[in-house]
């Protein structure tokens, strides 16, 4: 399995400063722990509380630090199978600990790094020891191998000293691959329809990066290559799920699409029909392409852009350091960015409001509409209890899901406001015909304010905003910084702040019109 | 001769019960599995809150009790007076604007929909942010999905009426579904 070799390769990065590798479990099966290195016989210990997320088991285990002069943190195996909860086995004649955890049967073994699954082998930057007889578990197996070997969630919270365990909901759930005689279909199922992007910037790979998608890495995995693709590997992020595609050298483009109303993710990857003539075309980085998805039948074609200033009138948002308005300050910038992009010939700009007047959410979205608009920006500034949060994060509507409708058409049906309702609803999935697009404007948008201004990035996001419903284009939402910490609020207030964010968002929408472009171009 | 014969059988007997002690896989220790909650019993159930972390990008959550009640609402009822009273880790924070107070929670004759009557502080109170409208939904609706599984949607209403936003972002004009907080 390759995620396993790839989570191997950073342990192995990681190790150059842990004691003397042990090498193979087997051989170091006896081994004391490595030199220069003591166990102690009384060592510090903790009293930590182990919780499930249903909240349900609540635990007490000591942690120990066994080794002189080390960080390392050791869990008891015993603790470690109650905690768990699954069955524990333990060889005291070869000091080896074996414990099931879901479909796996891990062998753990006193001295050595290696942890022994059923298909894999995994190693820790410490071996395991043994004390009071029986073995300790580094507890990076907890924080750091469990998750990425099962579904299981571990959320460790030093400062009031406990450690939470759940199960991840997994809405990732299967690979599919297909070849063909010169394409290769690759299909991602999911259990809900989700939206994503494929990231092609490096050679003969894909990087697929799908927002709110939580997945099992096992279940995202390929043992050996197939067709046009060499590997499949995956990960869990906080928040969203990535896959990586690695390609052969014969792909020469690949296309990807929803399909399933979205349920799917298909990449279909082609090689390149075998001539006699040579190709003209250089070989190199652009040997990979994309083709415009054919799931959508709308063209993005930046021309004119709806720059939307947050809040307004009576209804000033949120208020900041200093008596600071989100208002004025959501105007400023949008002022700002409305003169740089007035520069380029190629590009008109409407603002939904050019002074301080009220103007409904939806009547934003409407004029966007209204005005035929290629492009929405809703800019707002944050506000949080915490005066220490601060930095800059971009959110794109989280999808209209289906059965979500089917929900409030059932809750509705007894009501007379059915009709209104549908209209409701259909009006609510627009969005989702340019959520693909509205997820890169967003990580356009997010990698410039974070780059050219050197704030804190706190990541592109998905939520169900109010002003994004309905918009019939790509549309975003930007938090500029937190009005409520000083060091941001500093930025926001200042003239010279507020032109440079300006133009770090005219620069993404024109790289973001540039990237929509060439996807045109190659369509035709 | 019956000696020999009892020897030789007694011998197989050793021979054979050594052979099958030598053979015998070290049994496995089963660890409890079942949970018994105690508190359930004195009629009080565990529940479990969610707060916001102090950078605004997550939850943390805490455990507490409430008494059992006969109605699910009014059981409702006391896990928001809970979550509304903030947490007890210094490491989190309580989203709520000062002065927010539930006025009643309901659920529809199927039980599936939650309806949550605040009042006006939590909307006349609050400085809107998307951090701060994310996080005080966030923690609603994780603690409604964990604590009453059964519950398919959460309607937020402000002094008995809907709401658009709560200022300015979320969209509260439909019911939102817990399951999608998590």
């Amino acid at each position: 399995m390759r995620a396993a070799r790839t989570f191997i390769a950073v342990l192995i990065l990681t190790t150059a400063l842990a004691p003397a590798p042990a090498g193979a479990q087997d051989a170091a099966s006896l081994a004391p722990p490595p030199a220069g290195i003591t166990q102690l016989d009384s060592p510090p210990t903790a009293t930590w509380r182990a919780l499930h997320a249903d909240g349900r088991v609540d635990t007490r285990i000591e942690l120990k630090q066994l080794l002189g002069g080390r960080e390392e943190v050791f869990v008891a195996g015993s603790d470690l199978a109650e905690i768990l909860q699954v069955g524990r086995f333990w060889r005291p004649d070869v000091r080896k600990l074996v414990l099931r955890v879901d479909d796996q049967r891990l062998t753990f073994t006193v001295g050595a790094r290696s942890v022994v699954g059923a298909q894999r082998a995994i190693l820790l930057r410490t071996p395991v020891a043994f004390h009071e007889g029986q073995a300790w578990i580094p507890l990076e197996f907890l924080t750091d191998v469990l998750p990425e070997l099962t579904a299981r969630t571990v959320e460790v919270d030093p400062e009031r000293q406990r450690i939470t365990l759940g199960q991840r909901r997994v809405n990732v759930t299967g690979l599919d691959i297909r070849r063909g005689e010169d394409t290769t279909e690759l299909r991602l199922r999911l259990s809900e329809p989700l939206a994503f992007r494929v990231d092609d910037s490096r050679l003969h790979d894909l990087v697929i990066k799908i927002y709110g998608g939580a997945l099992d890495p096992r279940d995202i995995a390929l043992g050996q290559p197939q067709g046009l693709v060499n590997d499949v590997t995956s990960r869990q992020e906080e928040g969203f799920a990535l896959v990586e595609v690695s390609l052969s050298e014969l792909a020469t483009r690949y296309q990807s699409l929803a399909e399933d109303e979205g349920t799917t993710i298909l990449l279909r990857i082609e090689q390149a029909p075998v001539t006699l003539i040579p190709d003209p075309v250089p070989r190199g980085p652009h040997i990979v392409q994309t083709l415009p998805p054919e799931s959508r039948g709308r063209e993005v074609n930046v021309r004119r852009v709806v720059i939307d200033p947050g809040h307004g009138g009576t209804e000033v948002g949120a208020v900041g350091v200093g008596g600071l308005v989100e208002k004025d300050i959501t105007l400023a910038v949008a002022l700002q960015l409305e003169r740089i992009l007035e520069r380029r010939e190629d590009i008109e700009v409407v603002l939904t409001r050019t002074d301080d007047s009220f103007l409904g959410l939806v009547e934003r979205t409407e004029m966007a509409n209204r005005e035929g608009a290629d492009l929405f920006i809703s800019l707002h500034c944050n506000a949080w209890a915490d005066p220490r949060a601060r930095g800059v994060e971009t959110y794109f509507l989280a999808p209209a899901k289906s059965e979500w409708d089917a929900q409030v058409a059932r809750t509705e049906n007894t009501s007379t406001a059915a009709a209104e309702d549908l209209d409701f609803i259909l009006w609510d999935l627009v969005q989702n015909l340019y959520i693909q697009e509205s997820a890169t404007l967003a990580e356009e948008v997010q990698t410039r304010l974070a780059e050219d201004l050197g704030l804190p990035n706190r990541g592109v996001k998905q939520a169900g905003f109010r002003v994004l419903v309905g918009a019939f284009m790509p549309a975003i939402l930007v938090e500029l910084g937190f009005l409520t910490n000083d060091d941001d609020a500093s930025r926001l207030r200042d003239e010279r702040w507020q032109r440079d964010a300006a133009e770090a968002l005219a620069d993404a929408i024109v790289e973001f019109r540039a990237r929509m472009d060439a996807l045109r171009e190659r369509s035709r | 001769m019956k000696w020999v014969l009892l020897t030789v059988v007694v011998l197989a007997l050793i021979g054979g019960g050594a052979y099958y002690v030598l053979t015998l896989e070290p049994t496995e220790i089963e660890e409890p599995v079942e949970e018994i909650d105690v508190a359930e019993e004195m009629g009080t159930r565990s529940i479990t809150l969610f707060f916001s972390t102090a950078d605004a990008q997550g939850f943390l959550r805490e455990s507490r009790s409430v008494p059992t009640r006969r109605h699910r609402d009014e059981e409702v009822e006391l896990v928001m007076a809970e979550l509304l009273r903030g947490p007890r880790s210094q490491a989190a924070v309580n989203a709520f604007p000062r002065g927010t107070k539930l006025r009643r929670a309901f659920l529809d004759s199927s039980q599936r929909i939650l309806y949550l009557d605040f009042n006006t502080a939590l909307v006349s109170n609050l400085n809107p942010g998307s951090a701060t409208e994310l996080a005080l939904l966030g923690s609603i609706l994780r603690t409604v999905a964990i604590d009453f599984p059964e519950i398919e949607s959460v309607q937020i209403l402000v002094d008995g009426l809907e709401v658009e936003t709560l200022g300015g972002h979320i969209d509260l004009t439909r019911p939102l579904r817990p399951e999608n907080w998590l």
